[in-house]
């Protein structure tokens, strides 16, 4: 399953609840206030639980943000690619 | 290949509307033969104890949680860890709970073709 992450670690914490519904063979996409999660202690929750990570280039480069590991990076182009790969889908946000 | 609908509620009752909202999403699909299973998580769990928000004006739309099974809704699953964490007891407002652990609740959520969040 896909988890779309479209709201801010900081305004609400569901770090709790990403623990109960990631499971090892889920994706997580940051988009919109999501990609704040790269720069949050609860990232790590993230990585240590999904499987593959992306993470909007241009919602990152809009909020000022830069992310390391460029091969997370997803132009927002690909949005829609990734979102019909993927048989699953679960929404996260306020 | 069937379409099975799985609801998440993860919001307290008088957060907003999303608690009834997520209800009444469960009605209409139960009333078009598409019962959906339902997921309490987090704040959520709070939607199944004993309570009377009436006395803040709401509309106690949680009585209406009585109806479910009539609508064919009846798996109902908890997250024993967010029980724990709000120190709730086992015993709901709704028969047949179940209470699952977070590897258990993944592996069911994980069965369903559509899954969506409130």
């Amino acid at each position: 399953m896909l988890h779309l992450i479209r709201q801010s670690p900081y305004q609400q914490d569901i770090s709790s609840e990403l623990s109960t519904l990631i499971s090892n063979d889920d994706d997580v996409l940051l988009i919109d206030d999501g990609v704040y999660f790269c720069q949050s202690l609860h990232f790590a929750i993230i990585q240590e639980k999904a499987k593959n990570i992306l993470i909007v280039d241009e919602h990152l480069q809009a909020r000022g943000i830069t992310f390391e590991k460029a091969d997370s990076l997803l132009p927002f182009a690909q949005i829609a690619e990734i979102l019909v790969q993927s048989e699953k889908t679960l929404t996260w946000q306020l | 290949m069937n379409k099975s609908i799985a609801i998440i509620n993860s919001k307290a009752p008088l957060n907003g509307a999303h608690a009834k909202e997520s209800l009444d999403l469960a009605l209409i699909l139960g009333s078009f033969e598409q019962a959906p299973s339902l997921f309490f998580i987090g704040d959520g769990v709070w939607q199944l104890t004993e309570q009377n928000i009436a006395m803040t004006g709401a509309k106690d739309f949680l009585k209406t949680m009585q109806a479910l099974s009539f609508y064919d809704i009846e798996n109902i699953y908890v997250c024993e860890h967010s029980l724990y964490q709000r120190n709730l007891p086992n015993n709901f407002a709704l028969d047949d709970v179940t209470v699952l652990n977070r590897t258990a609740l993944q592996n069911q959520l994980a069965k369903f073709t559509s899954v969506l969040k409130f």
